[in-house]
């Protein structure tokens, strides 16, 4: 059942519902032992969950928020309820969670941001982040005329899967890869980004190669915006990537 | 001469065809052709010099014009696009022509920029060395005329006294006029222009006037090309000089950052490393040609700790990096530097976290002009748009940066020599987009597009670092301030021979 982490879904808001959707089949599956309570041992259960998906992967900041609201759910429920009632009440609240959270943030977040698209703009986004992704398509659907600059690099070349949703939607693209960022930079008027997690102290935490875009943009006086879900967000405090990270393959 | 025609054509077809990369080689070469035209060139009873000034200076213009200038460029019918350069002849450059479609082709035609700012380095440097050798031959003839007319000038006791010291103070007067004063020639002051050899020659012989100048014919070709062969010697001998330094700037245990491969930093590190300093490397891999691998693979050959990162990940270890040195491509007057593409944000990451960014260059990457306008070079920006299936290749320093005119106009090297004018873009050349894209990749998504959608892919080979970003040169001759680039080239050329190409009397 947990088998996804392999590498096929990438990207925090993918991983995340994944992984709460795993969660509500694994609760609709459930049955309590006998001479156990459900909070106890759905607890300790979500707990083994966990540890393998770390195994396979390291938890994504938003991952780790999801499952701390899940545990916090777990342990609020009445003793009085009983397992069927407990059952679904656990499952629609992750239903909630990644309506809520997760679907409806984004929708918030993109209108929020096509209001800093206008016409004739320049548009730079590093790697692949959804929430710019639905950004750059809802702005496209709304008829505003705007290039898209996709900075890619390697190991991972998730711009490259950007690059080619956008362009089957019909938007016009430029491509390259960071080390160029310098010399495109020039031509662009908005910088847009995805993020991991913001952090308590404002770090933006996101995938490398983030902070030389924004390092760059902000050398050539570009305006950087990050999107990112308050679900995301982290009360850990940090000014450099190398005290806490994760290492690829 | 049509031997000498012969060498040169040779050699324009060289770096055409990119049989010659590397700045280095390009120097070396340029040199060479330099030396074998003086020698060849038969030069006159009077104004040897200015003879030898003007084959030199025809054959750099030569070569520097066989740059090929796109004066026509339009996609014909199909794929192709059909390019006349400077040298009236016209070719098809898309190769790809007899394919139904293409998302990307490749234009081969000019030098890169790096040779072809090399090439002109050197023909400005021989050309300087002409003149130094010219007028140091001057200044013996007048020592030699110094001594006669001190002898038969009775008042003056101290020129009668001390002749060759007289001839000194002249000699060194006329150096001032050429140029002025440097640390060098502080240093050096009067006492080593006295015991020159061709003053202490010239300085005897005052009583055959005929004799000596017949002598000084062959002596001014004779003495150029010994300077030239000193430059070519200096050019090869340019790593070992620039690695000597490695030790009084790489300490133990330090991290140094690069970026590329380059063959200089290659010796630098490795020069550290055999006087005994252990630190670690991290090269970060310089997309998209990944020289950085090949750098890596050699200094780990070598035994250095070597450690390959990702272009990305440059900002996020820079904070732990002690010290960031590369190579360069060229550098300029105002003490920017032309440099592989990435290498702008390294300084700036570098700067954020006041990491000392370090850039080795030989002396024949100094660009004395740092404003030269050449037009955009291999033409790798292109589009793919899906309504007519036609690949339109855009020429970037054209269309974007300036008209065709205003180029002309510009000319060469006519601007301020000082600082350079959008260098990011007139002195980039843009690659393929193959190297970033696969042949074909997206060619399935574009077609069915509405026909809005299009792709540019932009792949330039340089970037362009700002001065203030560079915290030290080191050139063969020592560590130097970017500020003190201008100082240098002052050294090197003449201002008479910043301008190779004169510009035609009549509007072409």
């Amino acid at each position: 059942m947990e088998m996804y982490l392999s590498g096929d879904i990438t990207g925090g808001n993918a991983r995340c519902i994944a992984m709460l959707r795993a969660f509500q089949e694994a609760i609709k599956d459930y049955g309590v032992p006998s001479e156990k309570t459900l909070v106890r041992d759905l607890t300790a259960r979500l707990s083994s969950y966990v540890s393998f998906l770390i195994e396979c992967r390291p938890l994504s900041i938003s991952m780790g928020n999801a499952i701390r609201f899940l545990k916090s759910r777990i342990a609020k429920l009445p003793l009085t309820m009983s397992e069927s009632e407990s059952k679904t009440s656990l499952q629609s609240d992750v239903e909630r969670f990644i309506n809520e959270k997760i679907l409806l943030a984004d929708k918030v977040i993109v209108k929020h941001a096509i209001t800093k698209i206008r016409d004739g703009d320049v548009l730079l986004t590093y790697g692949s982040s959804s929430a710019v992704e639905m950004v750059l398509l809802h702005a496209y659907e709304l008829g505003k005329q705007f290039r898209v600059v996709v900075v890619d690099s390697r190991p991972r070349l998730r711009g490259k899967l950007l690059l080619r949703r956008l362009l089957e939607k019909g938007l016009s693209c430029t491509y390259t890869h960071i080390n160029a960022v310098s010399y495109i930079m020039k031509e662009v008027t908005r910088v847009f980004l995805g993020a991991s997690s913001v952090l308590s102290n404002g770090t933006v935490y996101s995938a490398v190669g983030t902070a030389c875009v924004a390092m760059v943009a902000h050398a050539f006086r570009v305006p950087v915006l990050v999107c990112c879900e308050a679900y995301k967000f982290h009360e850990r405090v940090q000014h450099d990537s190398i005290c806490s990270n994760e290492l690829g393959m | 001469m049509p031997d000498v025609q012969t060498l040169v054509n040779d050699f324009v077809n060289k770096l055409k065809k990119r049989k010659i990369e590397g700045s280095q080689a390009t120097a070396k070469l340029t040199a060479e052709l330099l030396r074998s035209v003086i020698s060849q060139q038969r030069v006159p009873h009077t104004n040897q010099a200015t003879a030898l000034i003007h084959a030199v200076r025809a054959i750099g213009e030569q070569l520097i014009a066989a740059n090929p200038k796109i004066t026509e460029a339009k996609p014909p019918e199909g794929f192709g696009l059909t390019v006349h350069d400077s040298l009236g002849v016209s070719r098809e450059v898309c190769y790809s022509c007899q394919l139904p479609f293409i998302p990307f082709c490749m234009l081969q035609i000019p030098f890169p920029v790096a040779t072809m700012l090399a090439v002109g380095n050197i023909v400005r440097r021989v050309l300087h060395i002409i003149r130094e050798e010219d007028l140091s031959l001057a200044t013996a003839a007048m020592a030699g005329l110094g001594v006669s007319v001190a002898s038969d000038d009775e008042d003056d006791e101290e020129r009668d006294e001390n002749p060759v010291l007289s001839a000194a103070a002249v000699a060194a007067a006329a150096r001032s006029t050429l140029r002025p004063p440097s640390l060098q020639t502080l240093l050096e002051d009067t006492s080593d222009s006295a015991a020159a050899p061709h003053t202490s020659s010239s300085g005897g012989e005052s009583d055959g006037r005929t004799i000596e100048k017949g002598s000084r014919v062959r002596k001014l070709k004779h003495d150029v090309i010994e300077a030239v062969n000193e430059l070519i010697q200096d050019i090869s001998t340019c790593y070992e000089q620039i690695a000597e330094q490695a030790v009084e700037h790489i300490h133990h245990n330090e991290v140094i950052l690069t970026l590329g491969s380059s063959k200089t930093v290659l010796e630098f590190l490795y020069a550290a490393k055999e006087k005994q300093r252990s630190f670690k490397v991290f090269v970060a891999e310089g997309a998209p040609r990944y020289q950085g691998h090949i750098l890596a693979k050699e200094l780990a050959a070598r035994g250095l700790q070597t450690t390959v990162i990702s272009d990305s990940a440059v900002f996020a270890l820079i904070s732990r990096v002690n010290m960031v040195i590369v190579g360069a491509h060229a550098v300029m007057a105002n003490g920017g530097v032309i440099a592989p593409v990435g290498l702008n944000m390294v300084a700036l990451a570098a700067q954020r976290h006041a990491v000392p960014f370090v850039v080795l260059a030989g002396s024949h990457k100094l660009t004395c002009h740092s404003a030269i306008l050449l037009r955009s070079q291999s033409l790798g920006v292109c589009w793919w748009t899906p309504q007519n299936r036609q690949l339109i290749i855009h020429q970037k320093g054209i269309d974007e940066e300036m008209n065709k005119k205003s180029l002309d106009d510009l000319g060469f090297g006519n601007l301020c020599p000082l600082y350079p004018h959008n260098p990011e873009v007139l002195l980039n050349e843009l690659r393929s987009p193959s190297e970033l894209l696969d042949f074909g990749e997206f060619s399935d998504c574009m077609d069915s597009a509405s026909g809005a959608g299009s792709l540019h892919v932009v792949n330039p080979t340089f970037d362009y670092v700002p001065p203030k970003f560079v915290s030290l040169f080191i050139t063969d001759t020592g560590g130097h301030n970017p500020s003190y680039m201008y100082r240098l080239i002052a050294d090197y050329y003449s201002a008479d021979d910043l301008v190779v190409k004169r510009r035609p009397v009549t509007g072409s």
